[in-house]
């Protein structure tokens, strides 16, 4: 009983301990908290100050400050780092695939992008032709920035440098725009025509070789053919080179058309002029002339 | 080829001069008339922008507008007209009654009325779409105007009286180089024609050819000092006479927020061989689509001072082909946008400001120089980032080589939240009884005003809150952070530091630049034990003297 009367009064004799030191915690701390400037008080005596007070007025001031420095020039549009078109020169038949690829970027990453549109209006196509990112359609990685389109160039359209220009939106209204140009040519040309050797003996067994280069516009696969009059070497008057990498053509399938022939025995000596013509698909011509020297 | 045509400048240049008119001094066929190129000391050819370019240069017809009505007095009335058709160019009409009396010669006094009609048209080159393609051709003007006097009356003393006509016509072009410096020619009474006289004889016309140049000095976006509210002017301009030496004429317009005018100017002015040099001043007034015009101006045949006045109409829509509704209605460059959901004078707390709008066909809109996508239904969205504090938007639409700049003042404010705001929300949402909450709300408003201070100084730069942090108006304020507070607020040059200022506030220490400066000031001053203590709390006793130093008490 004596125990629970003792262990009573140390409990009333603690808490009232506690209760006295609290309070005295709350007074010391209500008296250092009067002792020192508060951030409001610091705010309410700083915007008392006359060049507060100046400042502030001029901020709020509609009729100061606003100049030219204060439009902001932050980086906004995307930007297209390239566009590239392949290839260069293209026949205006409708059918030879024209790639177009664009590079692009934005300020705040790919994902920003909302489209990047063509104009292909000066090819006889659409004004407003979407180039994708996806993959597909001749797109090659999805995401990687680069939005490819894959066209024709209508029949109608005129030989001649065509502008195709391309625009990129971004997701927060802005544009960039660059324009890239497209060759338009029907007909092929001949880079070069070589006949080897240039002086040749007229012994009906020495070989010759015809060999062409030629650039189509659009793909080498449509050169339709390559021919050389003969005639005044006592061949065809049309014999055709190849491409396949036989009878004195190196490689098949490159830029280059061969032939392989030899002179007669009985052909004076002399210059001879080597006339070739070449045709593509699309209706395209080109032609060109060389000479080959006969010895006896 | 160039020769023959110099030749032919030449000719009409030296002219000679019969001695009817000219004798007199009178050129009817070269009307200086309008009070606002009158003002400018009649150097108008280089600017040639509003409806007077009829009579000054020809090449300002492509962007003329409106109708005009300048007098001096009733005997003395021009009337001009000039519509746009839509499509790059205006056609204009003009009529001008003079009546001069009382002018002085060597046979005694003379008197002349008469009336010059004048039909002008004036064009930019988009009819020549491969030169139009160039950027700075879409911004030449060319023009002919073409006159022809009526009933001219002349009585000369001891003379009988004569009456006479003719016609002639002025080429004119206008080339704006860039937003503010302009430059133009004319060249009058170019065919060298002659006034035909009743009593069968007849006399030249003189001829004149005007250069000219004009330069906005002051003003808007694109003049080479920005001052918003004000426009200087200043025109330039030689005039080679056929019957005269060759005229200066120099002029400036003070423009003062669009709508008051003063203008002033010295006008070379030449009859019978002399030339004076006299200084016209004048003063305009611009409503919305009204204005008015008055100069005073030496009238140089009775060398007397003279009253101008104009009025003018220009209303912003006029276009023939509209009203005529061709199929693809020519774009007023004014009106290009549509609608827009920016007004002046926003006051924002948003980092991104985000700007709606819709254009005519075919206009293209920038946004702070930087072009906006326009969908097909011609609408544009943007959004731009502000900046704390004031800033200035720009949109500007362009239309086959025209461009309109419209600019908005967008304040940005800082958004404080106060952690006592928060917590007194809570308070108010729990408080029971109406007196309670009558005391939360007083103490809400308090907070309120004290936010809005906060606000103003984060907004000016003072205060460093991050958006994601609360701040306390409650918390007592370190000795750095008022040093730094002060320093930003008074604009006080931050000093390099490169040793350690005291054992507490070493030399990288974020505010030794300010606690410096504080120090120098004698604003904070450090402790006696050599530390400065820049995170103690800054006493009551010390901030109020602190205070009391910028004339602050509490």
């Amino acid at each position: 009983m004596k125990l629970a009367k003792l262990i009573n009064y140390l409990i009333v004799f603690w808490l009232t301990g506690l209760l006295i030191s609290g309070s005295a915690a709350q007074a010391a701390k209500k008296a250092e908290a009067s002792q020192y400037m508060t951030k409001g008080e610091a705010v309410q005596l700083l915007s008392a100050t006359d060049f507060v007070k100046q400042k502030i007025g001029e901020l709020l001031s509609w009729t100061i400050g606003y100049d030219i420095s204060k439009v902001s020039r932050v980086r906004l549009t995307p930007t297209i780092n390239y566009i590239k078109v392949l290839p260069k020169r293209v026949p205006p038949d409708g059918r030879t695939i024209v790639e177009l690829q664009a590079s692009v970027d934005d300020p705040a990453g790919l994902t920003n992008i909302s489209g990047v549109r063509a104009d292909l209006s000066s090819i006889g196509r659409l004004p407003n032709t979407m180039l994708v990112d996806n993959g597909l359609f001749g797109d090659k990685k999805a995401g990687d920035g680069i939005y490819s389109l894959q066209t024709t160039v209508s029949l109608r359209t005129l030989p001649g440098n065509r502008d195709i220009p391309v625009a990129v939106a971004n997701k927060k209204g802005w544009l960039a725009l660059a324009k890239t140009s497209l060759d338009i040519q029907k007909n092929p040309n001949i880079i070069e025509i070589r006949i080897n050797p240039d002086t040749v003996l007229a012994d009906g067994a020495s070989p010759v070789t015809l060999t062409v280069r030629i650039d189509n516009p659009g793909r080498l696969e449509d050169v339709r053919a390559v021919a050389a009059n003969l005639k005044a070497l006592g061949l065809s008057e049309r014999t055709m080179l190849k491409n396949d990498g036989s009878d004195g053509d190196v490689m098949a399938g490159d830029n280059t058309w061969s032939v392989l022939f030899s002179v007669a025995k009985e052909l004076p000596a002399g210059s001879y002029p080597v006339a070739v013509e070449v045709t593509n698909l699309a209706g395209g011509i080109a032609n060109g002339q060389t000479t080959i020297t006969v010895n006896k | 080829m160039k020769r023959y045509y110099l030749l032919i400048l030449l000719l009409l240049l030296a002219l000679p001069v019969s001695a009817e008119l000219n004798e007199t001094g009178i050129n009817l066929f070269n009307p200086e008339i309008g009070a606002r190129p009158l003002g400018m000391g009649g150097a108008f050819v280089g600017r040639a922008d509003d409806l007077n370019s009829i009579l000054y240069n020809p090449g300002g017809m492509a962007w003329a507008r409106g109708i005009s009505l300048s007098f001096r007095d009733m005997e003395n009335i021009t009337a001009v007209q000039a519509y746009p058709t839509g499509s790059g160019s205006s056609v204009g009409l003009a009529i001008a009654t003079t009546k001069y009396t009382d002018i002085a010669f060597s046979g005694g006094l003379a008197h002349s009325s008469s009336s010059l009609l004048l039909l002008s048209y004036g064009t930019k080159l988009n009819f020549l779409p491969a030169l139009y393609k160039n950027e700075a051709l879409q911004q030449v003007g060319i023009g002919l105007t073409l006159k022809s006097l009526m009933g001219e009356t002349l009585r000369r003393s001891g003379q009988s009286d004569r009456s006479g006509g003719g016609w002639d016509m002025d080429l004119g072009v206008l080339w704006k180089r860039s937003d503010w410096w302009w430059f133009g020619l004319s060249a009058q009474n170019l065919f060298g024609s002659q006034i035909s006289w009743d009593v069968g004889t007849a006399e030249a016309i003189p001829s004149a050819l005007r250069l000219g140049t004009s330069a906005r000095i002051i003003g808007d976006i694109g003049s080479p000092i920005f001052k918003e509210g004000r426009e200087l002017l200043i025109g330039g301009e030689i005039d080679f006479v056929s019957n005269s030496s060759a005229l200066l004429r120099l002029g400036g317009e003070l423009g003062i927020n669009k709508t008051y005018f003063l203008r002033a100017g010295i006008m070379q002015q030449g009859r019978q061989g002399a030339v004076t040099t006299p200084l016209n001043l004048g003063c305009g007034y611009r409503s919305g689509e009204w204005g008015a015009d008055l100069v005073i101006y030496r009238e140089p045949l009775r060398d007397e001072s003279q009253f101008y006045f104009s009025i003018l109409y220009f209303p912003k829509e006029w276009v023939v082909s509209k009203k005529l509704e061709f199929e693809k209605p020519g774009v007023v460059i004014e009106t290009a946008i549509e609608k827009i959901s920016l007004a002046d004078n926003i006051t924002t707390y948003d980092e991104n400001l985000e700007v709606v709008g819709r254009v005519r066909s075919g206009v293209e809109v920038y946004v702070n120089g930087l072009r906006a996508d326009t969908a097909a239904d011609n609408s544009f969205k943007v959004i731009i980032p502000m900046a704390l504090g004031k800033n200035l938007v720009l949109v500007e639409a362009r239309y086959e080589g025209e461009k309109k700049n419209w600019k908005y003042k967008v304040l940005r404010k800082a958004k404080v939240q106060l952690a006592e705001e928060k917590a007194l929300k809570k308070e108010l949402a729990s408080a029971i009884g109406p007196e309670a909450k009558a005391a939360l709300e007083g103490q809400a408003a308090e907070i309120e005003q004290s936010r809005q201070k906060v606000e103003e100084l984060v907004t000016l730069g003072v205060i460093e809150v991050t958006p994601e942090a609360e701040f306390s108006v409650n918390a007592s304020i370190t000795r750095g952070e008022l040093a730094a507070w002060v320093a930003k607020s008074a604009g006080m040059k931050l000093p390099k530091i490169d040793r350690d200022l005291y054992p507490d506030v070493k030399r990288n220490h974020p505010l030794a630049p300010f606690i410096k400066v504080a120090v120098d000031w004698n604003i904070l001053r450090p402790f006696p034990d050599g530390n400065f203590h820049p995170d103690e709390p800054v006493s009551k006793e010390e901030g109020d003297w602190l205070f009391k130093r910028f004339g602050v008490k509490k």
